[in-house]
């Protein structure tokens, strides 16, 4: 369970918005669906440091009250230890609300909600936040995302112990998975591939891997909330010379692109420092859309501060910012293949929370 | 039963039916719209509530949510929303539709339409509820759909089987695990592993360690030994989910699985009522037609 004061720090997101502070709401009011979400942020989550089985409503007071409202009502007992306020569980989140709130109230994550709640508050004035702001994570987001790169960093190598030929994709993953969750995950986030050509990750799938096959996966696993990810490329069997040179470029822009993750950098400059030695390569056509998604993201489930790593964001990098850098990259003769590390942004560049650097690995 | 849901689904993805199935949904849903006089069928789902939508694509949405369109002459469309459009191409292998879509051109797909069934509605986030009933009027889809999921096909009996029989196997992989001497997370891993090598598409665990008092949704760091371990495992495969609910030795039934507990049916008799994507199933009968959803005990 995080401490209070963490949660209190973490919580400024919700109470801290220029929005909020300035319309002077009676209330302030998180809401959240019970969908926790790799790339949204829970505010439910962040008000609180509860994941809920159900919907949810956090509200907080003028005087900074706070009380949770959450579903089913038989998961009392465990809400009760764990949050660090006072609990209502209940079956009907939307009229236990409606009862206890009135005026003008501050609301993050009303379109991500069932209209009732909307309904419900149709008596109040509402101003909506966004439900997220740039910050960086807390003392305890760190220590939990530093857990959860161990236990990435230590899944991943149990797992080029058990991969081989004739393990069907999903049978990897589902040893993987309780992998991580054995070592002392909350949560998992997980997508593979497996390929001769080397394909983008997606669910896995019965297909049988096979000798000479490009595996790619991203492992990306919570601890108290806080997902960190490692993106990687196992070759079965001996890779190509043009496959271990290609995946070199992609550790450079890795590397390019931490040293450029510095206080005062936008997020855009570090997208061009990353991609530098790819775009000197030639590759530059496939360091956009649609080849690549992204170059990485930040991590929830409190705050996805500083978005998306992309070319074109301009978020100023504070230090202390933690995100996932991937350059994940695909190549005309190599296919697709992963390099990711979850890093933290200090004034002499960027550090990994790892403690190997992603290589080209072999089983 | 309502658990944690997960940040993703992790288990095995595979299509749930195949494009003659597929065929003979989508004829019949048309053929019910031509008789109330309507223009489509939009059927909303996402990763908790979705059986209009699986039962028309197949599609269980790992992420988010996803509606398909089907108009009452044409082909079914489904809306994805999704990350990034990177990922759509490979989405054909997951759901049968005569196409995919990011959820950015559902309006003008609805659009076309003056008046449409909904379905699944109940489940919208206002987001998506805005997004559908500013492009085209909707009446209610649910008892349309209803009736047409209501009687399964043999198919859909045998994966209601498997889902039952492997909750029932990761229920006992579960028990002799603790018979081992594991701790209660470590007893629970074990049964969510064999579940997943089985080749399901989701599991979920809840237990007690308070004798059935108190249900909890499986976390890391259950070491206690506590008896009894009273748990639930459902497993989902298509769509279809199996139950299992088992202690270690006595306990009462936590309240909230109390229905389940009550219910002994067999497969043969959920097929005299509705079965629905998304359903919970319980295990078989056994030879002698002993309801199986009862608290067992293991020494």
């Amino acid at each position: 369970m995080r401490a209070a004061e963490e949660i209190s720090a973490a919580r400024a997101d919700v109470t801290g918005h220029p929005d909020a502070i300035n319309f002077e709401p009676d209330w302030i009011v998180a809401l959240h669906d019970g969908f926790h979400s790799y790339l949204e942020v829970n505010p439910v989550f962040a008000a609180t440091g509860v994941k809920t089985i159900g919907e949810a409503a956090a509200i907080i007071g003028s005087d900074g009250t706070t009380m949770l409202l959450a579903a089913p009502a038989w998961d009392e007992t465990r809400l009760i230890q764990q949050a660090p306020c006072e609990v209502l569980a209940c079956n009907d989140v939307p009229a236990a609300l409606q009862s206890r709130v009135s005026g003008r109230l501050a609301v993050r994550g009303l379109d991500d909600v069932s209209v009732r709640f909307r309904e419900v508050l149709a008596h109040c004035e509402l101003v909506l936040i966004p439900s997220d702001t740039d910050r960086p994570k807390t003392i305890a987001e760190l220590a939990a995302a530093r857990r959860a790169s161990e236990i990435a960093e230590q899944a991943y190598a149990e797992l080029l112990a058990f991969l081989e030929p004739g393990i069907a994709e999903y049978e990897l993953v589902a040893q993987l998975d309780v992998d991580v969750r054995r070592r002392g995950a909350d949560d998992h986030f997980v997508l593979c591939s497996s390929s001769a050509a080397g394909d983008n990750v997606r669910a896995p799938t019965d297909r049988i891997i096979e000798s000479g096959d490009v595996v790619n996966i991203e492992i990306s696993p919570s601890v108290d909330g806080q997902f960190v990810q490692l993106c990687r490329t196992v070759v079965l069997g001996r890779a190509s010379a043009q496959r271990r040179n290609d995946y070199e470029l992609i550790t450079a822009a890795l590397r390019e692109g931490m040293n450029a993750a510095r206080p005062g950098v936008t997020v855009a400059e570090v997208v061009s420092a990353l991609d530098s030695p790819l775009f000197q390569a030639g590759l530059g056509e496939y360091c956009r859309p649609p080849h690549i998604r992204v170059r990485g993201h930040g991590q929830g489930l409190a705050s996805l501060s500083p978005g998306d790593i992309t070319f074109d964001n301009q978020t100023v990098l504070i230090d202390g910012m933690m995100f996932t850098l991937h350059p994940n990259q695909r190549f005309p003769e190599s296919g697709y293949m992963m390099c990711g590390e979850p890093i933290i942004v200090q004034p002499g560049g960027a550090m990994a929370l790892t403690s190997r650097r992603p290589q080209l690995d072999e089983c | 039963m309502l658990t944690m849901q997960p940040v993703i689904l992790r288990g095995r993805s595979q299509l749930a039916f195949g494009t003659q199935e597929f065929a003979e949904r989508v004829a019949a849903l048309q053929q019910e719209l031509s008789v109330l006089g309507l223009d489509a069928a939009v059927a909303f789902g996402d990763a908790r509530n979705y059986a209009p939508l699986t039962w028309v694509t197949g599609l269980v949405p790992m992420l988010k949510w996803a509606v398909a369109v089907t108009p009452a002459v044409g082909e079914t469309e489904l809306y994805l929303a999704m990350p990034g459009v990177r990922d759509l191409p490979r989405m054909n292998k997951l759901a049968v539709a005569g196409s995919i879509a990011p959820i950015g051109a559902l309006s003008a797909a609805l659009a076309r339409f003056d008046r449409v069934a909904l379905a699944g509605g109940h489940a919208m986030r206002a987001a998506s509820e805005s997004m559908i009933r500013q492009a085209t009027a909707t009446v209610d889809g649910d008892s349309l759909f209803a009736k047409l999921m209501e009687a399964p096909s043999e198919r859909e009996r045998e994966v209601l089987r498997l889902a039952a029989t492997t909750a029932d196997a990761s229920a006992t992989t579960t028990l002799d695990a603790w018979a081992r001497g594991e701790a209660a997370s470590e007893a629970l891993l074990c049964g969510d592993l064999s579940a997943r090598r089985a080749g399901m598409h989701d599991v979920r665990i809840l237990f007690s360690l308070d004798g059935g008092l108190t249900l909890r949704p499986l976390a890391p760091g259950a070491t206690e030994r506590r008896r009894p371990l009273v748990f639930y495992i459902a497993v989902e495969t298509g769509g279809y989910w199996g139950e299992a609910l088992r202690s270690t030795g006595g306990g009462q039934v936590p309240q909230p699985l109390a229905p389940m507990a009550r219910l002994g049916l067999s497969v043969d008799e959920l097929g005299t009522g509705r079965v629905t994507p998304g359903v919970y199933s319980h295990r078989e009968l056994d030879d002698t037609g002993t309801p199986s959803s009862r608290i067992e005990e293991v020494h």
